[in-house]
């Protein structure tokens, strides 16, 4: 699972930010971009398991960003829905989120040449 | 004091996603149109021949062309296991390709989503059981190689090396060596070079102080086994790229 995979990067990622932290952490927090289209649930679920192990005692609390798309032709920007991609597209995405530009065009003059502004990403903090 | 840190965590993952692999090769030139997806299928044919499990990876987002030189279809299934498992050519032999997801669609991107997709391909490729990747990269010296060889220097430094490809072309070899120092200043290794579409004098070439690690001739008949594995180990190019893997492969 993909989801499996990032969430191994998450906790090494999160290990090496707690050695730069001054303070013993207390929150791991997980950012992650709907973009990515990760099953929050099944992530979640692999963070519970293996998060104690790594930094016991260590919460954690995952955040999600909704994504925000503008056009580079015409300067719209909007926030791209999810549920009406469809189930290829949505797939293709959730693997590669620069697949978008093949399946999302902008909604006032239909280019495809497009900017992330929001919600691409993911990205860990650990709070001290 | 600080009391809270932030990072992106897909370092990490490529770390742990390379740290599966034994050695990785990545084909540069600066000039277009020499060869390098051509000879990063047959190194994969060769390499896959001789028993070592070799993974290709195509990062050329503008143009991906590794899968049609290999007859694989821009829509296949793939396995999703700890990100997601490469396509299988033959034995020995798999592919990771943006036409997986993005389809046959030239995709509109700028620099920096260049380097987001290219961060985004070693995330999610599941290398396991692949001993050797070798990296078909696009033309030029830019984004995706500066990002390339700045991410491998830091988590796969040790087993990375690279090749430049030219043609006999005195334009070809200009670019080539102008571009050799820069390559090597940037990943810490000395460039591996290879002459393609050769002709008879294209052994005896000297690039500076490079080794030329062998010659590919141009062969006509290339053209006509694209698209099958069979077809391409059966042509001249394939025998003289055999013959460099024995010579570069590590003892
Ligand atoms: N040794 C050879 N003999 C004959 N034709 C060749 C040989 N090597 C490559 N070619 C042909 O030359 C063309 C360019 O090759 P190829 O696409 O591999 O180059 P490239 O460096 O990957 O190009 P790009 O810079 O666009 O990625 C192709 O049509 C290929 O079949
Ligand atoms: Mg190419
Ligand atoms: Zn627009």
């Amino acid at each position: 699972m993909h989801e499996a995979a990032i969430a191994l990067a998450v906790l090494r990622e999160a290990e090496k930010l707690a050695k730069s932290l001054a303070a013993k952490p207390k929150l791991v927090e997980v950012v992650v971009g709907e973009l990515q289209n990760i099953d929050i649930d099944v992530l979640s679920e692999y963070l519970r398991m293996n998060l104690r192990e790594v930094m016991p005692g260590v919460e954690y609390r995952i955040t999600t960003e909704p994504p925000v798309l503008r056009c580079e032709q015409c300067s719209h920007e909007w926030r791209l829905d999810m549920s009406e991609l469809s189930p290829d597209a949505r797939e293709a995405i959730h693997f590669l989120p620069e697949a978008l530009h093949a399946y999302v065009r902008c909604p006032k003059c239909g280019s495809r040449d497009l900017k992330v502004v929001r919600g691409r990403e993911i990205r860990v903090r650990v709070y001290g | 004091m600080v009391n809270v840190a932030e990072s992106d965590p897909r370092l990490s993952g490529v770390e742990y996603q390379l740290s599966k692999v034994e050695e990785v090769i990545i084909v540069v030139s600066t000039k277009g149109g020499v060869g390098k997806s051509t000879l990063t299928a047959l190194l994969g044919l060769a390499l896959a021949e001789k028993g070592v499990s070799t993974g290709l990876l195509d990062v050329d987002f503008a143009s991906p062309t590794l899968h049609v030189i290999l007859g694989v279809p821009a829509r296949v299934e793939l396995e999703e296991v700890m990100g997601v498992k490469p396509y299988k050519v033959i034995d020995n032999l798999y592919i990771l390709s943006p036409v997986f997801f993005a389809g046959e669609t030239s995709l509109p991107l700028r620099g920096e989503e260049d380097v987001d997709a290219l961060l985004e391909l070693f995330t999610i490729g599941n290398w396991e059981g692949v001993n050797t990747l070798v990296i078909d990269t696009p033309p030029g010296l830019g984004d995706t190689q500066l990002t390339l060889f700045k991410l491998l220097r830091s988590v796969a430094a040790d087993k990375t090396r690279v090749i430049a490809v030219t043609t006999p072309s005195r334009l070809s070899i200009k670019s080539l060596e102008r571009s050799l120092p820069l390559v090597e200043e940037l990943l810490h290794k000395k460039p591996i070079i290879v002459v393609n579409m050769a002709d008879s004098f294209s052994p005896r070439l000297r690039v500076k102080e490079y080794v030329v690690a062998g010659a590919i001739r141009l062969d006509d008949r290339l053209e006509e086994a694209v698209g099958s594995p069979d077809k391409l180990r059966m042509t001249e190019a394939y025998k003289d790229v055999a013959a460099i893997v024995d010579k570069i492969s590590r003892p």
